[in-house]
């Protein structure tokens, strides 16, 4: 099971309203000739600066005022209304090229401070963004990503601190460290976390590679040692492990963006369990496969684990488990306003084992989850949830770690009952900017269909058949070059054969664009020889008139020339405006579906993008939960069968940094059983589920 | 009732809308990892107070490790000052403007001597590309 969908967020000045005595139009502080006496950039927290470190000051037409020698304001720092804007573009633009993978960055600036004695103001640029860095040197596959960890990893050297009545209080750190970019092993992943109860060390070496264009599209790999003590109320358990693993997914398929995940960890070391005395030995081969998609609103994906341990010497398997993981999450929508949303996240999971199974090896849980592969990108449940129990606290009541298999289902309802939108009204409630917003996305959907067209048979087809003139009109050249120097013909018609020549000139630099596979339109030459625009003829035709207008300047005595002129300029004036089958008719009504089918896949993660955050984000938002968990352990039922757990919870949201905080009721309680317990989870949700 | 730049429509006098100059800039890597899609959608203030819009498209291809710029599209639209141009900015460009953008026009403006500020034959084939919405 992923972690979560990942977008890190930096937080700009969340202030967008503005403030100051400035009560006036903007035009009208520059019809007043105002002067600027300031400018500033408010941004909110440190993350965002090395983003605005790409904005020099001498990019920024408003500057603060300059006095000349003779002490007056010179032109430089006048305040209007023009340069304003475009320094509000320039800001936003800039900001686009520091991420490689997702980016929005808006700017809105103000004007503050007027004085109206001195004629001074202040200019203030508001800047909010968000960013979802790229690694270096890579790239990552669109919005769904399985490797948000090592993203997260990357973005926030983690300070762990939390509490459970297993482990009590502990606190620690996780974080990753960018090392030696392209190489084997281009990370440094550490962790290290502890409390009075137990500790938890780990240090791998790791490394991935995108691989664009490839059915494959990341493959990982990655090396350490890790070391737990992790405690439980009947038992401590500790581990030392050497492991390796590896993994990949596929590149999305299809409207429901379906991708493979599949990988293998080989595990080796020793463990000690309390009462048990001295160590053993510990080894594993943990294969994985799994699928995700996105269907419509919906996530939802399934995992397969096998894991083949050893808990003896030799090279005999002593024992295997068969995990099987669910999960699924949508969000409903109950009214118009689609930044109060109904979120659901549920799962299933089950585990059956065969074999000489181990004592911390055996089924339990409690309201901290097991990783089926410890910092693999793909993550495994591989134990059962119940969060009315502490972690590691639930095992098999009257046969303690008996549990040789287990099934739990969870549930998380949540509702915002406060929400304050991503973008500020100024955006959400224009519908002039919706609309122009949509004209660009049809734009730029336009642009993509025209890129796509080379790989349209009907277009590939209509260029070869353009392409046909090319013989015909090197041959005209060559004819014109030689009436040019006819001794019978007369000077006033040698501006005209340049002119047609010249004409020439232009249809072969067209001809040459035409077989340029990387021409940024391909459409351009070939309509522009063939086809013209309204208003613009077709070059062809272009070079037509100029035979007709050659052909009036010959002297009679060129009758033969004149007649050859004719068949040329009826020929080529067919070719385009024959009303059957001449290019004009011809061009608009090719088949040209597989440009736009292209186009409009290549369109369909922006757009989905952009309207999330236009009608759907929040900045943040509190929402009341209710978690429902049932989980059982076999294979015995006396004492044991289906446990259950409900309880209220908060949940707080920063965009997709949920923290939710709750107790969940121990239903069913039994002698020596607590009432329940508190839970606290930090998840990140899928911003464009 | 027209547009009015000010700074928010509390503070505007009038009782004409108002409105705040904006900047949204949003980049979005494509599925197939090679390419990226950067908007910029720009709402500015005229002397007057009206409103222009600024569209800015960049296509980008992955070369190497780097992305360049394969196609990168500036459209300034005085939405107040041409009927034309708002309906243009609102439908968006048709196939055969960005072919007409990205051939003729681009051929033109490339072989501008440097510095160049105003080509009538430029600005007549932008001009007929906002004629088209007149009718």
């Amino acid at each position: 099971m992923r972690t979560a969908f990942l977008l890190p967020l930096i937080l700009g000045a969340q202030r967008m309203a503005h403030t100051g005595v400035c009560s006036d139009t903007l035009g009208h502080y520059q019809a007043a000739g105002y002067f600027v006496s300031d400018v500033k950039i408010r941004t909110g927290p440190d993350l965002i600066k090395p983003a605005l470190s790409v904005v020099a000051p001498g990019d920024l037409r408003l500057q603060p005022r300059v006095l000349d020698a003779g002490g007056r304001i010179a032109r430089a720092g006048l305040f209007d209304t023009v340069s304003l804007s475009l320094d509000t573009r320039t800001l936003a633009n800039r900001f686009r090229n520091e991420y490689d993978r997702f980016g929005f960055v808006l700017v809105t600036p103000s004007v503050e401070g007027c004085d109206d004695a001195n004629h001074s103001l202040q200019v203030v640029y508001h800047l909010l963004s968000f960013r979802m860095p790229g690694e270096a040197g890579s790239i990552v596959r669109s919005l769904s990503p399985a490797n948000s960890r090592r993203i997260l990893d990357m973005v926030f050297p983690r300070l762990l601190a939390s509490y459970d009545r297993s482990h009590r209080v502990y606190g620690g750190i996780n974080t990753a460290l960018q090392a030696a970019p392209g190489g084997i092993f281009d990370r440094v992943r550490l962790s290290a976390a502890g409390s009075s109860a137990g500790s938890s060390t780990e240090m791998s070496f790791t490394g991935a590679r995108d691989l664009a264009h490839a059915a494959v599209q990341h493959v990982e790999w990655g090396a350490g040692y890790s070391y737990f003590d992790e405690p439980s109320d009947v038992f401590a358990w500790k581990r030392s492990t050497l492991f390796a693993r590896g993994g990949a997914y596929t590149a999305p398929r299809g409207a429901s963006a379906l991708v493979w995940h599949f990988g293998a960890a080989v595990e080796g070391g020793h463990e000690q369990t309390n009462p048990a005395a001295g160590n053993s030995v510990y080894g594993a081969i943990k294969p994985y496969v799994a699928i995700e998609a996105n269907p419509q609103r919906n996530y939802l994906s399934f995992s397969y684990g096998l894991q083949l341990g050893k808990s003896s010497p030799g090279a005999a398997v002593d024992y295997t488990k068969h995990i099987f993981d669910s999960f699924y999450a949508r969000q409903w929508f109950p009214g118009e306003d689609h930044h109060r949303a109904i979120s659901l996240e549920a799962r299933l999971t089950a585990g059956i084992s065969t074999g000489s199974l181990p004592v911390p090896e055996r089924f339990f849980g409690g309201n901290g989850e097991r990783a089926f592969i410890a910092d693999d990108s793909w993550e495994i449940r591989a134990g059962p949830f119940l969060r009315s129990f502490p972690a590691n606290r639930f095992h098999q009541a009257g046969a303690a770690f008996d549990g040789e298999n287990f099934v739990s289902a969870n549930m998380t309802v949540a509702y915002p009952i406060y929400h304050r939108p991503l973008l500020p009204r100024e955006i959400r409630g224009d519908g002039e900017f919706r609309q122009i917003l949509d004209g660009a996305l049809r734009s730029s959907t336009k642009l993509l269909e025209n890129l796509h067209e080379k790989d349209a048979p009907a277009f590939v087809a209509f260029r070869k058949e353009v392409l046909g003139f090319e013989g015909p009109l090197q041959e005209l050249r060559a004819w014109l070059a030689a009436i040019r120097s006819h001794p019978a013909l007369p000077g006033s018609a040698i501006p005209d054969i340049d002119s047609a020549l010249t004409d020439l000139d232009s249809v072969d630099e067209n001809f040459q664009q035409m077989r340029d596979p990387e021409l940024p339109d391909p459409t351009a030459p070939v309509v522009t020889v063939a086809v013209g625009f309204p208003g613009v003829p077709a070059l062809l035709v272009t070079v037509a008139e100029g035979l007709e207008a050659i052909e009036a300047a010959l002297p009679s005595s060129m009758n033969a020339q004149q007649a050859d002129l004719r068949v040329r300029e009826a020929s080529l004036r067919q070719a385009v405006e024959d009303p059957i089958g001449g290019f004009v008719v011809r061009y608009p009504k090719l088949d040209l579906s597989v440009a736009t089918r292209e186009a409009e896949a290549d369109m369909k993660l922006p757009t989905t993008v952009l309207d999330r955050f236009l009608n759907e984000l929040n900045l943040l938002s509190a929402s009341p939960a209710l978690m429902l968990d049932t989980a059982r352990l076999g294979p015995h039922a006396e004492g044991g069968g289906f446990r259950y757990g409900i309880g209220p919870a908060l949940r707080f949201s920063l965009v997709n940094l949920n923290v939710t905080l709750g107790y969940s009721f121990n239903a069913g309680r039994r002698p020596g059983e607590k009432g329940g317990a508190f839970t606290m989870a930090l998840s990140l949700g899928d911003l464009f589920r | 009732m027209k547009t009015l730049c000010t700074l928010s429509e509390s503070q505007s006098n009038t009782t004409d809308k108002a409105f705040t100059p904006l900047s949204l800039t949003l980049a979005v890597l494509l599925p197939d990892q090679s390419h990226q899609i950067s908007f910029g959608m720009t709402k500015g203030c005229n002397p007057d107070n009206t409103a222009f819009w600024m569209i800015d498209f960049i296509f980008r291809d992955k070369v190497g490790d780097e992305f360049q710029d394969r196609v990168n599209l500036q459209v300034a639209v005085d939405v107040d000052q041409s009927p034309a141009a708002e309906a243009l900015a609102k439908s968006g460009l048709s196939n055969l403007d960005i072919t007409l953008l990205n051939g003729p026009i681009t051929r033109r403006a490339k072989k501008l001597p440097a510095g160049t500020t105003n080509d009538p034959k430029t600005a007549s084939l932008l001009a007929t590309m906002v004629d088209q919405r007149a009718s």
